[in-house]
Parts: C-alpha cells; sequence; structure tokens
C-alpha cells in the first residue's frame, strides 16, 4: 500500500484517523496504531510480516539482555554483535545474496542456485532503526523499552515504514508514552501530508514520464544529446521529489498521530559542495551512518597503531578511512549489485577531494594571515553549478539499469558515444514543451523559497500569505485526490529498499 | 474564561477532513463489494495476487471519478501539458488526443493482408483491404515521424500489400486527412467520415462488379435524421473533458427511408428484427436519463462479439459480405449493410473468432470480403499456421 493510492487514502487513512481518536487511552490508541501499522505492511505481502515481527522480538530482548547485564564486561559486547550480525544478516540474505550469487556464477562460471527470496519492503529502513535502538541503548544513550507492544510501535509504526525517514529511538521514545493531542500537531500535520503529496503526485510522477523516456530506451546509444541532458535532469527533480514527497507525507502522517518526526531533507539542491549536499540530502540515512558507522570506526583507529610504523593513525587517515567504510556501506544499502558500492566510491573521492581543498585553502590563509571572508556571487554560482553536476553524474550511475549502461548514458551525454549521436531530436523538443513549466514550478520549490517570505513578511502581510497558502494547498489536495483516482501511472521507486 | 485559541490551518484542515471522510462514506459501499469476494479463501500465499487488484478495482467505479478527470485534466491544461498516461497519449496542435503504439509491427501486417487475400482468391473470392483515413497528417505532426501512433498512415504496408496483388482501397487518399474527420476524444471516426467512408466503399465494390443496391438513396445525407449528442471517447479516460478544450458530437444517422433486418449473434444467443434502429443499432439514446454519456461508438452492432450476420429483408438478390473488422468500421458497416443481402461480421479476437473465420475461409459464399482491420492486430489474432480445411470442388 502506498500513501498515494486510492485504498490508502480513503479506506486505511479515514479508518485509522477515526478508530484512533476514538480510543479513549494511550494504551489503546498505542496498540490500535500497532494493530494499523502491521495491516499496513501486510496488506499485499502478509508473508513479510513474520520477518519484522521477528526482527522486532529479537532486537527487543537484546535490548532487555543488554540492559539486565550492562554490568558484565564482555556479554553485552558479544549481544550487540550478535545484533548486527542478526540485523545485517536478514539485510544480506533478503537483498543481496540473489545478486551475489548471479555474480558469482557469472563471474566464475559457476552454477550456483538462486533462492527464491522476495525483498520484503521496507528491509532497509525498519532494520536500521531496529538497530539503532540496540546500540543507543547499550551505549546508555537511551533507556531500554520494557514494553513489547511501544518498541514494536517504533520500528513498525507505518508512516516511516517503507521509505523511510529513519527514526531514532532517542527523538520518539518519550511521544511512545506522553502524547496530547493538539489541533496545531493534527493540522500541522495535514498541511505536510498535502504538500508531500503534491510532490509527488503532480511534480514526480509527471517527470517521470520524460525519465522513463530516457532510461527505459531499448538502445541508449540512440538517444540524442539533449534527450540524455533532460533524462538526466529530469531524475534529479522525481528523485527529490518523489523521495522528500514521501518523507514529508511520513512526517504529516505521524504529527496526525501525534508524533514530531525529524527532518529528512533540507533543500539539498541548494547546496554549494557535496558535503553540504550530503547533509541536506536523506539526512536521517547520512546521520545514521555518522553516528553508528563513521564515529566507531574513527575512534577505533584514533586508539589503535598504525603496525608497520608503530605510529597512532593520523586524523586525516581516521577520518578518510571512516568516511571509505561509510560511503561503501552507504553506496551499498542503496541496492544489491556491483553498481551501489561504486555509487558510494564517487561520492566519496568528492567529499575527500572537497576536504582536501577547504583544508588547503585554510593553510593558505593562515600563511597569508587572511580572514575567511563570505564568496562572491559568481564563486558562489560557480559552487551551486558544481554540486548540481556532480550530483547530477551520480544519479545517473544510480539509475541507470547497471554499470554498463551508466556509462553508456554518460558517454552519450558528453557525445563520445562512438556511434553517431544527433544533438537532438523531436522528441526531445516536444517533452521540454510539454514541461517547461513543470520544470519552472519544480525549480523554485527547490528553494527554500516559502521560508525567506515567511521571514520577510509580518503582520498582515503575514497571515494574508499564510491564507493564500492554505487557499492554494486546499486546491493541490483536490488536485491530489484527482490524480490518486486517475492514477494510472504512479512509480513506487523505493521497491530495492 | 480559557481564550479559545484558533488552530493553525483550520480552513486547511476542516477540508482535508471533509474531502476524505465524504469520499470515504460514498464510495465505502463500492469497496466492500470488491474486498467481500476476495477475502473468502484468502490465504498468505494468494494474498498478494488478490489485494494487488483492489486499487485498480477501486478506482474503476469510483463515484465522483467523472469530476476528478475533470479536474484533472484542468491541472494538465494549467500545466501545460500535452501527454497524458506515462506518454500513452498525446494531445496534438489540434487538441485532438492521439494514442501512442508501440511495437507497431508492420512485416506482421502485411503478412497477414497476403495470406488472407490468398486464402480466399484460391476460392474466387475477391479481398479489398480498405484503409481508412489516418488521424492525423504526418506532415502536421512531427512527433509522429519519431514515436508510433494508433491510425497513423503507413505507406509501406499499402504498397508492399498492393505489390502481393492485394486489392487496397486508399480511402484516406480519397477523403483527404484533416482533423475534422476524427473525433478529439476518441480513437474512431466521426460518423460523418464513416459514412463518407462507406460510399467510397460500395462505390468500389460496384466497380469490382458487386450488385449493390440503392446506392444513391443510402448515400444522400438529406435521407437521414441526424441527431447528435455530447461525446467524451476513450482517449480521454484520463484526462477528462476540459483538456481537449471541448468534448466532442456524435452524430447518429437514423434512416428515412424503409428498413427491415435480422441480426443472428450465436455467441451472445441473440436474434433481433425490425428495422435499423432496432435491429442494427443498441438503443443508447433510449437510456439517457440513466446513462447521460454512455461510450457512443458501441451503440452500433455487437462489439466484442467474434461474429454475427445481418440480413437484408428489403433486398432480395444482392451481394453477400464478409467484414473482417474490429470497432473501427462499425458504422461503416452498417451504411453497407442498408445496399447488400447479407453482411457477415468477424473479429477474429473475440473468442471463438478465430476458429470462425478459418471455417468461413474454407467454407463461407460471399461475393466479396472486406478487411478494415489493422494489420499488426490481425497478425496476433488469427492463427494463421494451420491447415485451412479445402474448399469443396465446384464440380462435386
Amino acid at each position: 500500500m502506498v500513501f498515494s493510492s486510492a485504498v490508502f487514502m480513503f479506506v486505511f487513512l479515514p479508518i485509522c484517523l477515526i478508530g484512533y481518536y476514538l480510543m479513549p487511552k494511550l494504551v489503546a490508541k498505542n496498540i490500535f496504531l500497532l494493530i494499523m501499522s502491521l495491516l499496513f505492511y501486510g496488506y499485499g505481502e502478509p508473508k513479510f510480516l513474520y520477518i519484522m515481527l521477528l526482527s522486532v522480538l529479537i532486537n527487543w530482548l537484546i535490548g532487555l539482555a543488554i540492559n539486565q547485564f550492562r554490568t558484565r564486561t564482555i556479554l553485552p559486547k558479544a549481544l550487540l554483535a550478535f545484533m548486527v550480525v542478526y540485523n545485517i544478516g536478514i539485510l544480506f540474505v533478503y537483498k543481496y545474496l540473489n545478486s551475489i550469487i548471479s555474480n558469482v556464477n557469472s563471474i566464475f562460471d559457476t552454477d550456483w542456485p538462486h533462492p527464491t527470496l522476495f525483498l520484503p519492503i521496507g528491509i532497509s529502513f525498519f532494520t536500521f532503526q531496529a538497530m539503532s535502538y540496540v546500540i543507543d541503548v547499550y551505549r546508555g544513550v537511551a533507556p531500554v523499552q520494557k514494553n513489547f507492544f511501544n518498541t514494536a510501535l517504533y520500528i513498525c509504526l507505518f508512516p516511516p515504514l517503507i521509505a523511510g525517514p529513519i527514526v531514532r529511538y532517542t527523538s520518539i521514545m518519550d511521544q511512545l508514552t506522553d502524547r496530547k493531542f493538539r489541533f496545531d500537531d493534527f493540522s500541522c500535520g495535514i498541511k505536510r501530508f498535502i504538500i508531500g503529496l503534491s510532490k509527488k503526485l503532480i511534480i514526480a510522477n509527471l517527470i517521470a514520464v520524460v525519465v522513463d523516456q530516457a532510461y527505459s530506451a531499448s538502445d541508449v546509444g540512440s538517444l540524442s544529446i539533449l534527450m540524455a541532458w533532460f533524462g538526466a535532469f529530469a531524475y534529479l527533480i522525481q528523485l527529490y521529489f518523489d523521495f522528500s514527497g514521501y518523507s514529508d507525507m511520513a512526517i504529516g502522517l505521524s504529527r496526525m498521530f501525534g508524533f514530531k518526526l525529524n527532518e529528512n531533507f533540507n533543500y539539498p539542491y541548494i547546496s554549494k559542495s557535496i558535503v553540504e549536499y550530503w547533509s541536506r540530502w536523506h539526512i536521517s540515512l547520512s546521520t545514521w551512518f555518522r553516528d553508528y558507522l563513521y564515529f566507531p570506526v574513527f575512534r577505533t583507529l584514533q586508539s589503535r597503531k598504525n603496525p608497520l610504523t608503530g605510529k597512532r593513525f593520523s586524523i586525516r587517515t581516521c577520518d578518510f578511512t571512516a568516511l571509505f567504510v561509510v560511503w561503501i556501506c552507504c553506496g551499498t544499502w542503496h541496492g544489491a549489485g556491483i553498481k551501489y558500492p561504486l555509487f558510494g566510491l564517487y561520492w566519496f573521492v568528492f567529499i575527500v577531494i572537497e576536504r582536501l581543498v577547504e583544508e588547503h585553502l585554510k593553510k593558505r590563509r593562515k600563511q597569508l594571515k587572511l580572514q575567511k571572508k563570505k564568496s562572491s556571487a559568481g564563486i558562489r554560482a560557480l559552487q551551486h553549478v558544481y554540486t548540481i553536476f556532480v550530483v547530477l553524474i551520480g544519479q545517473v550511475i544510480f539509475r541507470a539499469n547497471g554499470l554498463r549502461e551508466a556509462v553508456r548514458y554518460l558517454l552519450v551525454m558528453f557525445g563520445v558515444s562512438g556511434s553517431a549521436t544527433a544533438v537532438f531530436d523531436e522528441k526531445t523538443l516536444f517533452l521540454i514543451q510539454d514541461n517547461w513549466v513543470l520544470l519552472i514550478i519544480a525549480v523554485i520549490a527547490c528553494c527554500p523559497v516559502l521560508k525567506v517570505l515567511e521571514k520577510r513578511f509580518t503582520g498582515n502581510a503575514a497571515i494574508a500569505l499564510e491564507l493564500v497558502g492554505n487557499l492554494l494547498l486546499m486546491i493541490l489536495f483536490l488536485v491530489c485526490v484527482s490524480y490518486t483516482v486517475n492514477n494510472s501511472y504512479n512509480p513506487f521507486i523505493y521497491f530495492n529498499f | 474564561m480559557k481564550k479559545f485559541h484558533k488552530p493553525k490551518n483550520l480552513m486547511l484542515m476542516i477540508w482535508f477532513l471533509a474531502v476524505i471522510l465524504f469520499l470515504s462514506a460514498t464510495n465505502a459501499s463500492w469497496f466492500t463489494s470488491i474486498v467481500k469476494p476476495e477475502l473468502q479463501g484468502i490465504n498468505l500465499e494468494n494474498a498478494k495476487s488478490r489485494t494487488d487488484s483492489w486499487d485498480m478495482k477501486f478506482r474503476a467505479y469510483f463515484h465522483y471519478k467523472e469530476k476528478l478527470l475533470d479536474i484533472c485534466g484542468l491541472s494538465y491544461l494549467i500545466l501545460n501539458k500535452k501527454t497524458a498516461d506515462n506518454f500513452q497519449f498525446v494531445k496534438d496542435q489540434y487538441n485532438t488526443m492521439q494514442f501512442t503504439e508501440p511495437n507497431w509491427n508492420a512485416a506482421h501486417a502485411i503478412e497477414s493482408i497476403t495470406v488472407l487475400n490468398d486464402r480466399f482468391a484460391e476460392r474466387g473470392i475477391p479481398l479489398v483491404y480498405a484503409v481508412f483515413p489516418p488521424r492525423f497528417n504526418a506532415d502536421d505532426f512531427p512527433l509522429s515521424h519519431e514515436v508510433d501512433f494508433n491510425g497513423q498512415r503507413d505507406e509501406n504496408i499499402m504498397n508492399e500489400t498492393e505489390k502481393a496483388g492485394v486489392n487496397v482501397l486508399d480511402i484516406g487518399r480519397i477523403l483527404g486527412v484533416s482533423e475534422q474527420i476524427v473525433f478529439k476524444t476518441d480513437l474512431h471516426m466521426k460518423t460523418e467520415t464513416e459514412f463518407r467512408a462507406a460510399k467510397v466503399l460500395s462505390s468500389k465494390l460496384m466497380d469490382m462488379g458487386l450488385d449493390f443496391k440503392n446506392f444513391d438513396e443510402i448515400y444522400d445525407p438529406a435521407n437521414y435524421t441526424i441527431v447528435s449528442h455530447p461525446f467524451m471517447g476513450n482517449l480521454s479516460r484520463s484526462t477528462g473533458k476540459y483538456f481537449t478544450l471541448g468534448i466532442d458530437d456524435f452524430e447518429i444517422y437514423y434512416p428515412g427511408f424503409p428498413t427491415n433486418f435480422t441480426l443472428i449473434n450465436p455467441s451472445a444467443h441473440l436474434e433481433k428484427h425490425g428495422d435499423f434502429t432496432k435491429t442494427l443499432m443498441n438503443g443508447y439514446e433510449d437510456d439517457l436519463e440513466e446513462n447521460p454519456m454512455p461510450y457512443w461508438v458501441l451503440n452500433y452492432l455487437q462489439y466484442p462479439s467474434p461474429y454475427y450476420r445481418i440480413s437484408n429483408h428489403n433486398i432480395e438478390d444482392g451481394c453477400s459480405l464478409l467484414f473482417i473488422m474490429d470497432s473501427y468500421t462499425m458504422r461503416a458497416a452498417t451504411f453497407l449493410a442498408l445496399g447488400a443481402k447479407e453482411i457477415t461480421v468477424v473479429d477474429p479476437r473475440g473468442e471463438g473468432g478465430n476458429e470462425i473465420l478459418k471455417t468461413l475461409m474454407a467454407e463461407g459464399d460471399f461475393d466479396a470480403v472486406i478487411v478494415t482491420f489493422s494489420g499488426s492486430d490481425l497478425y496476433n489474432a488469427i492463427d494463421f499456421s494451420q491447415p485451412v480445411q479445402a474448399a469443396p470442388q465446384a464440380d462435386q
């Protein structure tokens, strides 16, 4: 079930809202919400419910055990290790095993059998959520949750279940047992849901047509240069508005039930560097890797000595090694197949380059005794262009059907595909004409225009702005309802997660 | 007294809840009717296959869907969109909807028409491949040079089939191509176009020596009462009536002269007797109160039945024709039925249609065969590989 479907909007959601608010006490509300979350997940794939529930049970038990034996030296560590192995294990089996067997068979010309395993939807998200809970309990950052149903509700809560954001237990633990209904929360949740729905249905789904025309061509080499670039650019738009739209809907829905989740996107396309981009894109994932992989690897290396030199590892070595590990894992998290770790490596290279350039500039400023000044408009513009260009190339790698096709696509983009490549074609010109209004709206929506307006407008102007904004959202919601009912083309891009 | 704190976004909240709850309430019984039978016998193994179709079925007959589609189309208009449904529908510069058709196979079309022609020629029955006008002029619609559309002119198919000995009637060249001959919102041609095309086809049959009766009476528009109804066709099913800046008018031609027919449809166990309106049409105009915007194209004949026969009792010794066609030329067939003794219609896509056609190819007694079917679809519908029964010898 997806949020932008008729069954969700006109069957599941009203039942969930009415049932939730009819429940007299918070305990009953939580249990009702848990049941509805399980129904949401089990709709269409009830077989995978047992995987999720088993994951909840095991992680809850491990959390209890870690808390119980906290004073022991080795047992908590062993339990933590078991938890990591178990969670990564189920991710490995369901997400990566088929692909690894295929690659081994292909490379070594073997004939290992493929297990018939389907990827349980959202497994990448709920395993990471479960892991973060147990790790936080182990670290003493979060108190253990002794109530199984509360733990289950945290892991299975339906709004962020299948496409994030990855919710940290510490951000939600108080809300599990202490939530009061506030009109403001509820209405803000609705507003956020409508914004997300509009992003997904109006912008992402419509621009997805261009992306499909570019990437589904039977021969990538037959694309014109303009189509290749247009398709790549359209994918930037589709990915952002689909993913952030889904996050907005998840945050909005959670708020309707009294849960406040952290933000997952912060206008990533206004970034001036790749480092900044990843602090604004899929924030819950990047911070997860930062807190649960980068820092542990960094600290471990920092406390060790280089076996070759006998000296401690330098800060730079610790930093870059930890970054390397994070980005290979982050890339791999995005999907099974050789292109995903390479996708992670791509970002690693640019982050390291930026770090080195920043270090060099800092050194030079120190040598010349210069203060760091705000960059000129020209430099800032170049930084934006650089960032968008690097992101665009990276997302071509991500979207293409395999590494080979990604390379071919990039070669077409730069006019070096080897075969006669037209610069533009009639179809691309038609698609540009078909989508130029949508693209202008999308580009504007990529920037924090509303935030700027809200800061500038005060008093009556602010009230008028809010009124106009709400009227627009009311219209957008009706449009979204019409798209939902019409909805013959509603791509779901999270099947890999 | 505690001051009432007006919640933020109150208007928005009320609107959201009102819309969701209203549409949920009005569609609750419809959803229940979909789900109830599916829940019986549901288990872990079949749950996915059953629930997968719920959303699609729910949306198919969603209450207020037509109004919502109009909103959808209006939003496309505001966004200056020319395409819908993942590039399946494209609006041209005349605001006429066109339908993309990937994997159009010209070789299949040529082969199927040629084989049909050869099989009937073995029995001395002439075949005419009647090519009705294309939906657009390719020079006016440059996108058609790179994307395949349904109803586009294919010179290659006509040339190759003609080279293979097929009698090709290019009705499109005779009538000319313009946006006025096709519906904006539907794949089919306007009734006036089918009327004119039927006239060209009847004239051709007469040139071939067939005994087509009352040509001048049948093809004089003054002999008909023409009634017009608003019509939104199958190409606007996901964009509503605003996207094309208006919908179509569907004209029904009621003959003003006496008519007397029998229509027999064996697969539907149906037998109709009476005049043109009673026999060859399906009475949609009598149900307008209940259904004000029916799909008028299907008000004619017996789509999608694979086989039916129309006998004209006002003609004793006229010609007998076999029509191999889809829904595209049903109205044209009714005009031809006015001047023929008998018309047999075959749509090989229908259940049993393939076998019926093969039997008719072997045994049917016709003065001519008219093929108006899209050649590529014909290839997919007919199993040409199996041998056809040998025709009885003339001296036996």
